[in-house]
């Protein structure tokens, strides 16, 4: 996982838990590495290019970035911020423990 | 390099492989099984949880078609393949479509008489039953949106035993065929990688493997007078390609269930531990509706859409579970190995009129979900409003477009086919590759069109009829 997408993963995830937090991060990590070597290509490929983008501007946050992202008319880029929310999501609501019932 | 020598390969231990392992090893044919992923303890990791993905799903559940939008799909890895992290739910093929495959592609030994048959005989192997006792209240609210509509419904057996307590287990191919073909003698080779088959000259003779050990790899080479090729979808096709079979049927005509869904929130609380055995079949085979599978990480997901974060609603996360809309999809994907990368690329395209149909899907799974007495709907289209009446459903036609939709699917077929004609499919009739002596493929990409329901009964069956086939031939 590339620094960039590890803050990201970090910007995402919304536990205190360090422990949750690092599970989650592992999970992550393993998921992207786990995927088709073609679309993890692809993510990687815009991951240095957004790295690239961060180095120049130096955001406050990665929001800022995510958000625009999601809503660009450009199918690829709209794809970037939602594989990484719904990998920290899911990862997140399965590894934190659950509020009772 | 090792060399090994069976008499039949098998590459793929899912619903077409063991069933192939089974009937042959039954006939007194030496089987070998190679499977890509591990052998799990069945059971080992909870249903639809994190750590089923991680161990047991394909690149631990991130496979995607790419299209606008794409389509994010599962598949197993491991010996039982798909069987073992699927629901279970069983439906024979639908009788309709059956008559139509034998009559436009010449199928002509395909008959309903002979198809149930086999299908008899595979549920003598894999218990099939009804859900003993009452639904649970996931599944019972389809029958009661349902009634209210007065549309027809219909539960489906699942391939699970049920103990004295009601408890049920799911009858995956690790816990039935492959523990069978096992004492038939067979043999199962768990972590082993097929980078390609072995043909010289029109003859299919074996394939190349690597075995991943604890301790490293092992590279062998397996020779075979009868190869069966029954990795599924998209790994058996790219395998045929891998292996230089790259004539224009093969890996063309990728067929899956193209499903939008929606988290519905009710007044109580519903189960999450089980998928729904009731489907409303009102609109069938076109349009399905179910329930899907929701833990708190799938709710999660289902919700996320909509805005909605699963930790504001606290404790009542547990009134929520996800139902979808599946339908049948105009036109096919495609499926091709690409040299230098190991996963094949996966592309789905998706029409129009397919748009319609999800969105007409989505407006009735609302009406039925509100019917049965839900509160609230989020569907999985990015910033739809939520409906808490019929009267907001309307906007949700509105709301469905490429950029918005989140598709994903499950059932994935139709990537080779068989006819009678070498033009339109990768197989002939029963499997058999065209022009390659000795290969055949037996899993999910032979059929001929996605079956509009659950598919492992079906691949089950149309394998077991191939095996018939192959050994009546004497071979």
């Amino acid at each position: 996982m590339l620094p960039l997408e590890r803050r990201i993963v970090s910007t995402l995830t919304t536990t205190s838990d360090p422990a949750v937090r690092a599970d989650v991060e592992g999970w992550v990590e393993r998921s992207l590495a786990g995927m088709p070597d073609g679309l993890r290509l692809g993510v990687l490929l815009e991951s240095w290019l957004f790295t690239l983008w961060v180095r120049l501007t130096h955001p406050d946050d990665l929001h800022g970035l995510l958000a625009w992202l999601e809503h660009s008319p450009v199918g690829l880029l709209q794809a970037y911020p939602r594989l990484f929310r719904s990998l920290v999501r899911f990862g997140e609501l399965e590894l934190e423990p659950a509020p009772p019932r | 390099m090792t060399g090994l020598d069976t008499e039949v390969l098998v590459i793929g231990s899912g619903a077409g492989g063991a069933t192939t392992a089974r009937a042959l090893a039954e006939a007194g044919r030496t089987v070998h099984v190679v499977e890509e992923g591990p052998w799990l303890e069945p059971g080992e990791a909870a249903p639809f949880s994190l750590a089923e993905m991680d161990r047991a799903y394909r690149h631990r559940g991130s496979s995607a078609a790419m299209g606008r939008p794409p389509i994010a799909y599962a598949e197993g890895r491991c010996v039982g393949g798909s069987t073992e992290i699927n629901s279970g739910l069983w439906a024979r093929l639908p009788r309709s479509l059956v008559d139509t495959w034998r009559t436009t592609l010449g199928l002509e030994d395909l008959t309903a008489e002979d198809l149930g048959k086999v299908e008899d005989r595979i549920e003598s192997w894999v218990a099939v039953n009804p859900l003993p006792g009452a639904a649970p209240p996931s599944s019972a609210a389809l029958v009661r949106g349902a009634d209210a509509l007065g549309w027809r419904h219909e539960e489906f057996p699942r391939a699970f035993a049920y103990d004295a307590s009601g408890r049920g287990t799911k009858q995956s191919m690790s816990r039935t065929l492959l523990p069978e073909a096992l004492r038939l003698g067979a043999t199962v080779r768990a972590d082993t990688y097929v980078s390609e088959l072995l043909i010289d000259r029109g003859r299919a003779w074996g394939a190349r493997l690597r075995t991943t050990h604890p301790d490293g790899v092992e590279d062998l080479q397996i020779r075979a007078e009868h190869v069966f090729v029954c990795g599924g979808a998209v790994q058996s096709p790219a395998l045929l390609q891998r292996s230089g079979l790259r004539r224009r049927p093969i890996g063309r005509g990728l067929r899956m269930h193209p499903t939008l869904k929606v988290a519905a929130q009710f007044p109580t609380a519903v189960d999450h531990d089980e998928v729904p055995v009731h489907r409303i079949t009102e609109f069938a085979p076109e349009l399905a509706i179910g329930g899907s599978a929701s833990r708190r990480g799938q709710v999660g997901l289902a919700l996320a859409d909509s805005g909605v974060d699963v930790h504001d609603l606290g404790a009542a996360w547990d009134r929520v579970f996800v139902y979808y809309a599946a339908i049948k999809s105009d036109r096919g994907g495609r499926v091709v190995a690409v040299p230098g990368l190991r996963a094949p690329v996966v592309t789905y395209p998706i029409s129009d009129a397919d748009l319609s149909r999800l969105a007409r899907g989505l407006v009735l799974l609302g009406e039925a979900l509100l019917a049965a007495g839900a509160e609230a709907l989020y569907p999985s289209i990015e910033d739809a409003p939520v409906a808490t009446s019929v009267a907001d459903l309307g906007a949700w036609w509105d709301a469905i477009d490429r950029r918005r939709a989140s598709l994903m699917s499950v059932h994935l077929t139709s990537s080779i086919g068989m006819s009678h004609d070498p033009a339109r499919t990768g197989a002939d009739a029963h499997g058999r590759v065209w022009g390659i002596d000795g290969l055949r493929v037996n899993d999910a990409s032979l059929l001929p069109d996605a079956p509009g329901v659950n598919p492992q009964a079906g691949v089950m069956a149309i394998a077991l009829r191939n095996v018939d086939h192959f050994l009546a031939q004497g071979r």
